[in-house]
């Protein structure tokens, strides 16, 4: 199987077929990431496509310092953070990722069996009420499995900054929990 | 810089993870996505080979005025001067350029001959 690299090096050598392995590769985690952060299934869709394309145009420029996946990333959540300061409204309530109206186009696949449905739905209410800054680093770090590492490439801040704001982030949802009444949190 | 409570926080925000995956279809339309806009690059913006050949092209078109506007009107002065004892006058060394001048001089005395039957119709 052709690394990232070796499938970049022939796009750019003007083969656009081997592009489509690049999408195939990293469809899930970048539409994931845009459902995650929009919670609308038709916009992740659109985001996840202009992400996509973005790093087709964006190809010819890139210089490997990061991981393929890494800058892909990073073009992904510059869309979201577009799209979230866009259709910023006050007073709208965010919708849960798993609402039936965002099954519709999008895989959403349950895991079953840690937590009971009350409260897994409480933990993502309360986790999606967290200031945006914090509910990123949260997203990245448990939902995209992303490293300290990456998060502070996507995000494009110093790794203490990630360091700093998960700290943070841990300890507003634990005292968010609490007060909801989830798990009895230490 | 990980707390007590983050294991059991970390246990809970992992329980309500929902796998997420890219609709079915979805690399499918993001290629079409790419060879629309490739090819609309291709239409719209001129190739590099197309480029240098309209170049060449309008070089030679260039060259081409610049040759007949240098060749034209030495094939012409023989026409203007006419034959006879004009031509004659013209041969030798220096014929080029008596018969232009001759040339020149016939018409500069055809244009006052017309502008004094234009001019002046008394």
């Amino acid at each position: 199987m052709e690394t990232d690299d070796e499938l970049i090096e022939r796009v750019r050598g003007g083969e656009t077929r081997f592009f489509t392995e690049l999408v195939r590769r990293y469809q899930d985690p970048v539409y994931s990431m845009a459902m995650r952060f929009v919670r609308r299934a038709g916009d992740a869709e659109d985001l996840a496509q202009e992400s996509f394309l973005h790093a087709y145009r964006g190809l010819a420029g890139f210089k490997g310092d990061a991981r393929f996946s890494t800058w892909l990333y990073r073009i992904t959540w510059n869309l979201c953070a577009d799209w979230l300061r866009k259709n910023k409204k006050p007073g709208r309530a965010p919708m849960a990722i798993d609402d039936a109206a965002d099954l519709a186009d999008g895989r959403v696949g349950q895991e079953e069996g840690l937590l009971a449905a009350e409260e897994k739905q409480k933990v993502r209410q309360e986790l999606n009420g967290l200031e945006q800054k914090y509910r990123v680093v949260l997203i990245l770090l448990y939902y995209q499995k992303l490293s300290y590492d990456q998060i502070a490439a996507v995000l494009e801040v110093p790794m203490k900054t990630v360091e700093t704001r998960l700290y943070r982030a841990r300890k507003l949802l634990k005292e968010r929990l609490k007060r909801a009444g989830v798990g009895g949190g230490v | 810089m990980k707390e007590p409570g983050d294991k059991w926080l970390e246990k809970y925000l992992e329980g309500a993870r929902v796998e997420v995956r890219a609709p079915h279809g979805f690399t499918q339309r993001v290629m079409e996505a790419v060879h629309r806009e490739s090819l609309a690059i291709r239409t719209t913006r001129p190739t590099v080979s197309r480029m240098y050949r309209s170049l060449g092209l309008s070089f030679m078109l260039a060259a081409a005025v610049l040759a007949a506007s240098l060749l034209v009107p030495h094939g012409a002065y023989p026409t203007l001067i006419g034959s006879g004892a004009d031509a004659a006058l013209g041969a030798g060394p220096s014929a080029t350029v008596q018969n232009a001048l001759l040339g020149a001089g016939r018409a500069v005395q055809g244009a006052l001959g017309e502008a004094h039957i234009g001019g002046n119709q008394e």
